[in-house]
């Protein structure tokens, strides 16, 4: 029994400068994708980190909610047609995060499907330098299956410290543009360097730890930069042919860059039943987390 | 199925009061309203100046680990829940201050992750929390939240007009920390009975919380005479019938001793109770509020009531509470659960 992927959908439009539509976008995609009756999606999971207007609240889940017309009013809907929606915050990390909480979801209340979507953007959404990460969104469909098929040995690793760690925030010390328009993210010079070191670190830990075959695993890996991928496959001793470097074309996808790795290598057929695909996540903290997918 | 409990709560509420006297007397435009009367609140609890999110969250923490048989060390996953995750002057998007909670805690073993849900916030942790205790992904978990919130209160006394003006609502609100650990229950007298959330996105922009256009702080921008039709507030009512319906349970026969709802005000917790009691045709319980003296501290706000009713013990010995969150998006919903030996030192 286990909780597998539905669909995926992304959003790569270069038109598109808002994580919001970003996010609905991919949601539309997956959700057409999978033919499945958007009243049957019971829980919506945002994990995008960064907002447009840096928005507060409501979560911004609530939006793509109802951008995707995943039961928006209770009152006009049937009885027990209710969806609960949240915005999840983890780094690149979310993702994860998110399919073990939807895993547990399956298992102890009654959902049919969960949408786990991400989007991150400048408050501006303005293409700027100073933001590191690309302006896309990704949507995933989970359901639940008797199979034994599907995510397992959910696995979560952190530094020490933070002190190599990218920071993101809102400074309000900061005066130089208007508050909803304004980000810093601090990225230290070494930054790029350490999270391969701990990717790696940690995916070798985890295929050691659950004897996964390193001769057929198939790798989802961050893409903080040109080749990441590829240095961590390098690493753990995993073929790398599996591997799609999406740098160049998308740039650092943060947190979309698992979901959309695997709907490319999807399209590709790079996945054939009963495959092992081991999701390997990583971001600010430094934090790292991993799972195993069955295809 | 295993059901999950409250195993302890904490909280940090900071010793400093604002009055509504003081905060109407320094709005740029003298208010044309009774703030106190229309809200019935009558003080604040608000940030002193070594406070922020960071450290009210700790402070929570620390203080539901005092009243916990659990060390840091043995938490198995942290969730942290504050709308705004201020750090000093800056407001984080990552690291997560999950992270930040869990180093300064020592909770080695922790997972972690943020949740933002507007004031829904720690109910979403703990919904969360309680399905992966009942799915036996975790054993325990702290949900904590360490709510700086006064600043959109700031705002509107700079900015807020008149009582029709969306920013008059941030008048309300009040900074708190608040912390709760879960656990597996081991019988009927503490356990979460029946917990369930909704999202109802159809009118989400009527509620938007964000930097000011006029100022270098966050405000808050709400409709509140639309968000609050009666129509909407029904949806509370109208979900818990149709929940209750499928266990073949009614609001009667679950015999709840007190009702804790959004601390948001006076008024709006009056509305709540007849629409409950007209929608479930039952009596309401007794209704618990600290409004008057800490104001609305937004995702914090049942549980600094639960916090302050155990502390005074003004709760009788084997309790039946309901829980009603109302939040941005707009979040609702119902945690009902049974409490006998949830105490605070």
């Amino acid at each position: 029994m286990g909780t597998i992927i539905k669909a995926t959908g992304i959003s790569t439009d270069n038109a598109i400068k808002s994580s919001n539509e970003n996010a609905v976008a991919a949601g539309h995609q997956c959700i057409e994708a999978a033919g499945i009756d958007v009243n049957d999606i019971d829980l919506l999971i945002n994990v995008g980190i960064y907002r447009d207007e840096n928005m507060l609240e409501p979560a911004m889940a609530a939006f793509a909610q109802k951008g995707l017309g995943i039961k928006p009013d209770y009152i006009k809907s049937q009885p027990f047609n209710a969806a609960f929606s949240l915005d999840m915050m983890n780094s690149a990390c979310g993702i994860i995060n998110a399919i073990q909480t939807a895993d547990a979801m399956f298992k102890s209340r009654q959902i049919k499907y969960a949408l786990i979507v991400s989007g991150d953007a400048h408050p501006s959404n303005k293409d700027l330098e100073s933001f590191p990460y690309a302006t896309v969104g990704a949507a995933m469909l989970l359901e639940y299956t008797e199979d034994e098929k599907g995510f397992q040995n959910f696995s979560f690793k952190h530094s020490p410290t933070t002190e190599h760690s990218v920071r993101g925030y809102l400074d309000f010390n900061n005066l130089a543009e208007p508050a909803k328009e304004r980000l810093t993210v601090d990225m230290p010079a070494q930054y790029k360097e350490k999270l391969l070191e701990f990717a790696c670190e940690s995916a070798e830990e985890y295929l050691t730890a659950n004897n996964l075959d390193r001769q057929t695993v198939k790798l989802i890996t961050p893409q903080a930069e040109e080749g990441f991928g590829h240095k961590i496959a390098q690493s753990v001793n995993v073929k790398d042919d599996a591997i799609l470097d999406l740098y160049k074309e998308y740039g650092d996808a943060h947190s979309s860059a698992l979901t959309m790795a695997y709907h490319l290598g999807a399209e590709k057929g790079l996945y054939n039943s009963n495959d092992n695909v081991l999701f390997v996540a990583a971001g600010a903290g430094l934090t790292s987390a991993c799972a195993t997918y069955t295809v | 199925m295993t059901k999950a409990r409250f195993e302890s709560i904490g909280a940090y509420i900071p010793n400093k009061r604002v009055s509504t006297a003081e905060l109407t007397a320094s709005m740029n435009i003298p208010p044309q309203f009774d703030l106190e009367a229309i809200t019935g609140i009558k003080t604040r609890s608000w940030k002193e100046d070594k406070d922020d999110s960071y450290t009210m969250a700790i402070d929570a923490a620390n203080s539901c680990l005092e009243n916990s048989k659990y060390e840091a060390a043995d938490l198995d996953i942290i969730i942290s829940c504050s709308i705004a995750r201020f750090v000093g002057d800056c407001s984080y998007y990552e690291p997560p201050m999950s992270l930040f909670l869990k180093h300064k805690l020592g909770a080695d073993k922790a997972i972690f992750f943020d949740v933002s849900n507007a004031c829904a916030g720690m109910f979403t942790g703990l919904y969360l929390l309680e399905s992966m205790i009942k799915a036996g992904i975790v054993k325990n978990g702290l949900v904590v939240s360490g709510e700086y919130i006064s600043t959109i209160a700031e705002t509107a006394v700079l900015e807020a007009k008149d009582i029709y003006d969306p920013q008059f609502g941030s008048l309300t609100v009040g900074d708190a920390g608040a912390a709760v650990i879960l656990d597996k229950a081991v019988d009927d007298n503490d356990v979460i009975d029946c917990f369930n959330l909704i999202s109802t996105p159809e009118y989400s922009d009527l509620a938007i919380g964000k930097p000011s256009n006029d100022s270098n702080r966050y405000a808050m921008y709400a409709s509140n005479s639309k968000m609050h039709t009666e129509e909407r507030l029904k949806i509370w009512p109208n979900f818990q019938i149709d929940m209750l319906a499928k266990e073949g349970k009614d609001f009667k026969s679950e015999q709840f001793d007190y009702i804790i709802h959004h601390q948001v005000g006076s008024k709006f917790v009056e509305r709540l109770l007849k629409v409950g009691k007209e929608a479930f045709s039952a009596e309401q319980p007794e209704s618990l509020n600290v409004l008057e003296k800490y104001g609305n501290t937004s995702s914090t706000s049942h549980f600094i009531v639960l916090y302050e009713y155990l502390k005074a013990n003004k709760l009788k010995d084997k309790s039946k509470i309901l829980m009603v969150p109302a939040a941005s998006g707009f979040v609702t919903g119902f945690l009902s659960m049974s409490i006998n030996n949830l105490a605070v030192k």
